[in-house]
């Protein structure tokens, strides 16, 4: 991945794409690379629709080997949402296709003087740009099965739905699947919107007749790797639980936890759970002809994802995740897979972050504007948004917006962004996660290693409520490693529990670039990225005031323990303190 | 309610597994020696498989000092994945990121003699706990049965009762245990 490619949407005459060495970038990739650049090229108080707003798209450190897991993409640019940086990854094909062709990323700039819509062609003979006004408002599958007609099936695409063109602040960049399915999305923080300010929308990415990455050290190579799939394999998480649920396994525990958040946060527990759960899901889509173990990009082996069919036996979506089973599920009050199954669909083909649109109908349902546990008005408001009524130009911008303009005080929302699905009473260490990462509300950030893997700051006691803040920090710092390697984010247990899967990782890395890389190093990557991130928030106008949950998690009691947020300000104030 | 099914059909009974089933038990014991003398759960399984406990809805670290009480709801899962599944791991690494509801021990309310308490299965514990619990029998809600067998095709019902006999009872025992295949059929 020698070089970026620089597509100027607003150059003089018309687009001008441009390959360029990737000069002080080398050696970075995925969330990296993205923030780097952001970081270097975008002016912080820049509007997130502007020309002076960019959009990269980097592949990860790994992406293009024949390494397990290497398949995520990031997505990077100032966010319409939060008003400061973001970084959003997806998994699909295109972070391979990507790769092979030699781009360590793709940078949109610029923005076009006309309305016209672009598509953009890369393969190995180069990059065409072209105007094709018949893509306008296509929903994303149309769009793909436009691009397949065009382009054969041999291609990936990046793309956005009608949501993405109207600029909307949950849109969301569409990524194609192995069965070229627009079914995974760099969903978080509205980049979809900037590709949509950028005037683009598809980028079809064709790497006939390129070849895997090749590492430095082979034989290294190939041994890390099968140290590193043998490790996820016999793993119990990766191995068994994940492949076999997907990540709807959490619905039960996180309801048993008390930590579902239910009617827009209002409760703990729902009590349709068990009707939506990753184990009644798996068991639809085995008896329906679908799939509850299928990976999302070629070389995964955790297959974490699902096909789900309806009751008939046809394809309706992709296995809706847990996030979209909760966003849609209990925070609407809603207990029926398949209409859950439709919003999903809805959600993928209109280009939309899943969990900001359950959070928003969420709000509208507080609002008035629906019951909770209607289904089929759910599934209308979000029909309002594919069309881009007024009441949908409304609910397409988000939790935050919705709330403003229905009067509602109940928003779940940190800088502007809708919080995922576990609410920080009852688990208060995410909530000092959600209140304090760069990107908003967000439950990966800080994923990933435990303290005493990585060695830093010390090992600690797992039973002191003190230690919530360092963990919080050393998760964000080893999240921000991880999120630049282009590794699935669910290899965080295995390596979690296994030091030697996580050596494994780290001897991918070494035995690819020639390096001799250490947990160290993976820190001080990881903190790298994050003071970066951290730096621009700031000169956005970002103060400690946006590290902060809202009021009503420290005031309103959360069923069933009947807990509020407890950690204090000033200890919210300590994480980035190292 | 003792029926015979075969063995592609247990799983249609694991849902009353997950939302919860009722087992009666002598109180006051920790959770490891219940689920090793009352249910024959061997503790190499324990250890390697139940690693998500909770009682009572807390996350539970230690399960040779936890206590069931009358009325205790126990639920039992595998390592869960992500952050929130280390979180809540049984004596994780990250559990001090839930301690404002981890469970605490308590001597004191555990109660002595027989009691009730309500069991759920989540994850891979469904398929590998599951069919021995139902063996040995469970109590379930009427209602969730009747749903349950409803959902059964008619050609594995063989031994449930008519839907009408479960009308206007509120709890059920029932025990699954897996179908003898028909001598006939191998010939």
């Amino acid at each position: 991945m020698e070089k970026l490619l620089r597509i100027n949407m607003g150059a003089e005459g018309g687009p001008a794409a441009s390959a360029v060495p990737v000069g002080e970038y080398a050696g970075l990739g995925g969330r990296a690379l993205t923030s780097a650049v952001v970081a270097k090229e975008v002016p912080p108080l820049a509007h997130p629709l502007g020309e002076d707003n960019k959009l990269v798209i980097a592949p990860g450190m790994l992406s293009g080997t024949i390494a397990a897991m290497s398949g995520r993409c990031s997505v990077g640019g100032k966010s319409p949402l939060t008003g400061g940086i973001k970084e959003s990854n997806s998994g699909g094909q295109a972070s391979q296709v990507l790769a092979r062709l030699g781009y360590a990323a793709i940078i949109l700039e610029g923005k076009p003087r006309e309305n016209d819509l672009y598509k953009i062609f890369v393969n190995k003979d180069g990059v065409k740009i072209t105007i094709d006004n018949s893509l306008r408002m296509l929903g994303n599958y149309d769009l793909i099965e436009k691009m397949k007609g065009e382009h054969g099936d041999k291609m990936a695409c990046v793309s956005i739905g009608p949501a993405g063109e109207m600029k909307m602040y949950a849109a969301s960049v569409a990524f194609t699947d192995m069965e070229l399915r627009p079914t995974r999305h760099a969903g978080r923080g509205g980049l979809g919107a900037v590709m949509g300010s950028k005037g683009v929308k598809v980028i079809v990415l064709d790497d006939t007749g390129m070849s895997a990455r090749a590492p430095k050290d082979v034989d290294k190579f190939r041994a890390a790797n099968k140290a590193f799939v043998d490790g996820l394999k016999k793993h119990p998480v990766t191995g068994e639980g994940l492949p076999s649920f997907g990540t709807n396994i959490l619905a039960n525990v996180i309801n048993e936890a008390g930590a579902y958040p239910t009617h827009n946060f209002l409760w703990g527990r729902f009590a349709g759970t068990s009707l939506i759960s990753g184990e009644t899901e798996a068991e639809y889509e085995k008896a329906r002809g679908g799939n509850p173990t299928h990976g999302c990009h070629r070389g995964c082996v955790i297959r974490c994802s699902g096909i789900y069919h309806d009751k008939d036996g046809h394809y309706l979506t992709k296995q809706p995740e847990y996030e979209t089973v909760w966003a849609h599920g209990a925070n609407c009050g809603i207990d029926d897979l398949d209409k859950i199954a439709v919003l999903d669909r809805l959600d993928d083909d209109f280009g939309l972050d899943t969990i900001e649109m359950g959070a928003t109908i969420g709000v509208a349902m507080e609002a008035g504007l629906a019951k909770f546990g209607d289904a089929d008005a759910a599934i209308r408001l979000l029909g309002e948004v594919g069309k881009g009524s007024y009441l949908g130009r409304i609910l397409g911008n988000g939790a935050a917006f919705t709330g403003r303009a229905f009067g509602v005080e109940r928003v779940p929302v940190v800088k502007g962004q809708a919080l995922p699905a576990y609410d920080p009473r009852a688990i208060q260490g995410i909530g000092v996660t959600y209140a304090t990462s760069t990107m908003g509300a967000d439950h990966t950030a800080g994923y990933a290693v435990a303290t005493n893997i990585l060695k830093v700051g010390g090992y600690v006691d797992p039973l002191k409520p003190e230690g919530q803040i360092e963990l919080s920090r050393n998760l964000q710092i080893a999240t921000a490693a991880i999120d630049s390697t282009g590794m699935c984010l669910f290899i965080a247990f295995a390596i979690m529990d296994q030091p030697d899967t996580f050596q494994a990782l780290l001897d991918l890395l070494n035995a690819f670039y020639g390096l001799s890389m250490t947990g160290d190093d993976v820190t001080a990557l990881g903190k790298k990225v994050l003071k970066m991130e951290r730096e621009f928030n700031a000169q956005a106008g970002f103060t400690k005031a946006q590290d902060r949950l809202p009021e009503f998690f420290r005031k309103e009691l959360l069923p069933p323990h009947n807990v509020t947020f407890q950690v204090s300000d000033a200890e919210l104030d300590r994480v980035f303190d190292w | 309610m003792d029926v015979a099914v075969p063995v592609g059909r247990l799983a249609c009974f694991f849902p009353l597994l997950q939302k919860g089933f009722v087992l009666d038990v002598p109180l006051g014991r920790p959770i490891r020696s219940l689920l090793r003398d009352e249910l024959g759960v061997p503790d190499e399984y324990m250890e390697a498989r139940i690693q998500t406990v909770f009682l009572d809805g807390k996350p539970v670290d230690n399960i040779d000092t936890a206590l069931v009480r009358d009325g205790s709801t126990l639920a039992l899962a595998p390592a869960m994945p992500g952050l929130m599944g280390a979180m809540l791991r049984r004596g994780g690494h990250l559990a001090a990121m839930r301690s404002g509801i981890t469970h605490r021990d308590d001597t004191a309310s555990q109660g002595i003699g027989d009691g009730r308490i309500v069991v759920k299965l989540f994850g891979m514990t469904l398929q590998e706990l599951g069919p021995q619990l139902l063996a040995h029998g469970i109590g379930v809600d009427a209602g969730d049965l009747a749903k349950v067998i409803k959902g059964i095709p008619e050609d594995c019902r063989d031994g449930l009762e008519g839907l009408d006999a479960l009308a206007g009872r509120a709890r059920v025992i029932l025990r699954v245990t897996i179908a003898q295949e028909e001598k006939g059929t191998r010939d």
